[in-house]
């Protein structure tokens, strides 16, 4: 197969939010969280370095999980009013996380170009579901899968700091002490400048990618790579 | 009172120039000032976003003006524009002491040979007020036999020191690929061009440790690629001298950039295909302790080439992935360039290409056959 497109395929950045909708989001958390998902739509649209190329799915999980929005140029998405329901259920999170990416991607055509995915995972709880969470981690984020992704995680609430530690490949932050609503402004403004500076360092020249640039409220957690 | 460069504060285009943003489209709304080729096409660009598959020229005769309030004037283009668009605002210079000029340009005659190259830094940069990090170099080999084109990209996550690493490297390499001779480039040349990268690689290393410190390997990081092309002896007519070199050229790389070779509007490139998968990882730069383990070789066949071209990634990118650059540029670089000639084949927009980019050219075509460019 010749190594030059016979089309126009510009490379896009797939980012995952993977958010928690399970009950105890009601609320001040789930209202901060549909105020913060249309203003990061915007921002993103604002950048051209990240409005070119970011293409951005959102997954809910709780008791079950949904592909709200499924990876999408925000140029022309409407971004889903989420709402709170159930328990928590980490193990079906990531496996609708991976489908999102794997038929967004997918859907992109054969050769399309495409930079390491993120997944940007939101959690106030704990996860309550008898089935294991780890093998579907470990598929969401496998290296050995031309799909498989970075995972950022972010806990606030009554999530474990030990758990969310584990659901992240590199980076995992914990919201301390802060109001919950606070808490999911700071963490999506996070999650925003990560969009931003990581697509902005794709195109800036090799080895560019993921970074999370600092921030107050956060604390970083200690993560065991394996 | 401070003294204002600025007349007044920053202006939106007007309707008449450039029409607002449209707030559902991928213009948004946050730019301060776009730039003028921007400005004077946007309804262009809302037509494209409406079908997200447009290609099309700008108008010089439409291109936005200081005196129709954008605040900077720039000279027109008919590059193309690719793909929905979002305005720019305008560009940040860096203050950066190791900063880079935003664009550089060469065109003229090296051993009787055209050579053309341009360098612009990239609009990821120009937002960020960051350095662009392309470097670009050449040279004859002191034997006359042949030339060397040597680009080098460093590395994004490096802003403040790649740059530095960048044009160390291109210097380096170029000095040891000077003594380069054409006896041993036709009996092993992949030692030969593996021996330069090792050499130059080895000199930026003792740069760094007696100037540089406490900067590491890393901070310097940069791509490369190497290009030696044949030149016909001295004496020698150019059907001989290029029949005695059995038309083939040589190239190094080590990382994305790449080379080309033109031939009737036809591109090739000679280093394989990236496997499929996400594109953003690249571990293999210099300077590194074992340049020879992350180093790729190819030939570079000549036979009916028009001219051969040597890139970082910013460009090689848009090549592979984009039929109207290529056709673009195989139109600006059918015939020998001038270096605004080569600037301006720089300036097309396509759909989220940001990166710096970087061109060096030789054409085939010998002295005689060259012709007479206005610019």
């Amino acid at each position: 197969m010749s190594q030059f497109s016979q089309s126009e395929r510009p490379a896009v950045f797939p980012v995952c939010l993977l958010i928690d909708v399970s009950g105890s989001m009601s609320g001040g958390p789930m209202a901060a969280m549909n105020t913060a998902l249309p203003a990061m739509q915007r921002a993103i649209l604002d950048d051209p370095t990240t409005g070119e190329i970011a293409r951005v799915s959102v997954v809910t999980f709780s008791d079950t999980a949904a592909c709200v929005l499924p990876l999408s140029d925000m140029a022309h998405a409407r971004m889903p009013t989420l709402s709170p329901q159930g328990g928590t259920d980490f193990a079906e999170g990531f496996r609708v996380g991976r489908e999102a990416l794997v038929d967004g991607i997918g859907a992109l055509g054969r050769g399309a170009r495409y930079h390491r995915p993120v997944v940007f995972f939101l959690s106030d709880g704990q996860h309550n579901s008898s089935q294991s969470w780890k093998s579907g981690f470990d598929r969401l984020r496998s290296k050995e899968d031309k799909y498989g992704a970075e995972v950022v995680s972010f806990g606030f609430g009554q999530a474990n700091r030990d758990v969310i530690a584990q659901v992240s490949t590199r980076h995992a932050f914990f919201a301390e002490d802060m109001d919950p609503a606070v808490a999911v402004k700071e963490i999506l403004h996070t999650v925003l400048m990560s969009i931003k500076t990581t697509s902005g360092s794709f195109q800036a020249g090799g080895a560019a990618g993921l970074t999370i640039p600092e921030s107050t409220g956060l604390t970083p957690l200690p993560v065991f790579t394996n | 009172m401070s003294l204002k460069w600025w007349r007044g504060p920053r202006e939106e285009p007007s309707a008449a120039t450039a029409g607002p943003a449209s707030p559902a489209g991928p213009s948004g709304s946050g730019a301060t000032a776009p730039e003028p080729a921007d400005a004077q096409d946007t309804q262009d660009t809302q037509d494209t976003q409406q079908d997200g598959t447009g290609t099309h020229d700008t108008h010089s005769a439409e291109v936005v003006t200081a005196e129709q309030g954008v605040g900077f004037a720039e000279l027109p283009t008919e590059a193309p524009r690719t793909g929905p668009l979002s305005p720019l605002p305008a560009p940040l210079l860096t203050g950066l002491p190791t900063g880079l000029p935003g664009m550089r340009a060469d065109g003229g005659l090296l051993r009787g040979r055209w050579i053309a190259a341009a360098s612009l830094t990239g609009t990821s940069h120009l937002l960020h007020g960051t350095s662009g990090q392309d470097v670009y170099r050449y040279t004859a080999t002191h034997d006359g036999s042949g030339l060397v084109l040597v680009v080098c990209d460093g590395l994004g996550s490096r802003p403040a020191t790649a740059q530095t690493g960048a044009g160390l490297l291109a210097s380096y390499l170029c000095e040891a690929a000077a003594h380069i001779t054409g006896q041993r480039m036709a009996e092993v040349p992949q030692d030969v061009l593996r021996e330069v990268l090792a050499t130059g690689n080895a000199a930026v290393r003792r740069h760094r440790a007696a100037v540089l410190e406490p900067l590491t390997d890393s901070d310097l990081a940069a791509t490369v690629a190497v290009c030696w092309l044949p030149l016909p002896a001295e004496g020698e007519g150019e059907d001989e001298g290029v029949a005695r070199h059995a038309l083939t050229g040589h190239a190094v790389r080590v990382g994305d950039c790449n080379v080309f070779t033109l031939a009737r509007g036809r591109y090739e490139a000679p280093f394989p295909a990236a496997s499929e998968g996400p594109a953003n990882v690249v571990t293999a730069y210099l300077p590194c302790e074992d340049p020879a383990r992350v180093a790729e070789y190819a030939p570079v066949a000549l036979a009916g080439v028009d001219a051969v071209v040597v890139t970082t990634d910013g460009l090689a990118i848009d090549l592979f992935d984009s039929p109207s650059v290529r056709t673009w540029l195989a139109s600006r670089w059918s015939v020998p360039c001038g270096p605004a000639r080569m600037l301006d084949s720089l300036r097309y927009r396509r759909q989220g290409s940001h990166d710096d980019r970087t061109a060096l050219i030789t054409w085939s075509a010998p002295l005689d056959h060259i012709p007479r460019l206005e610019p």
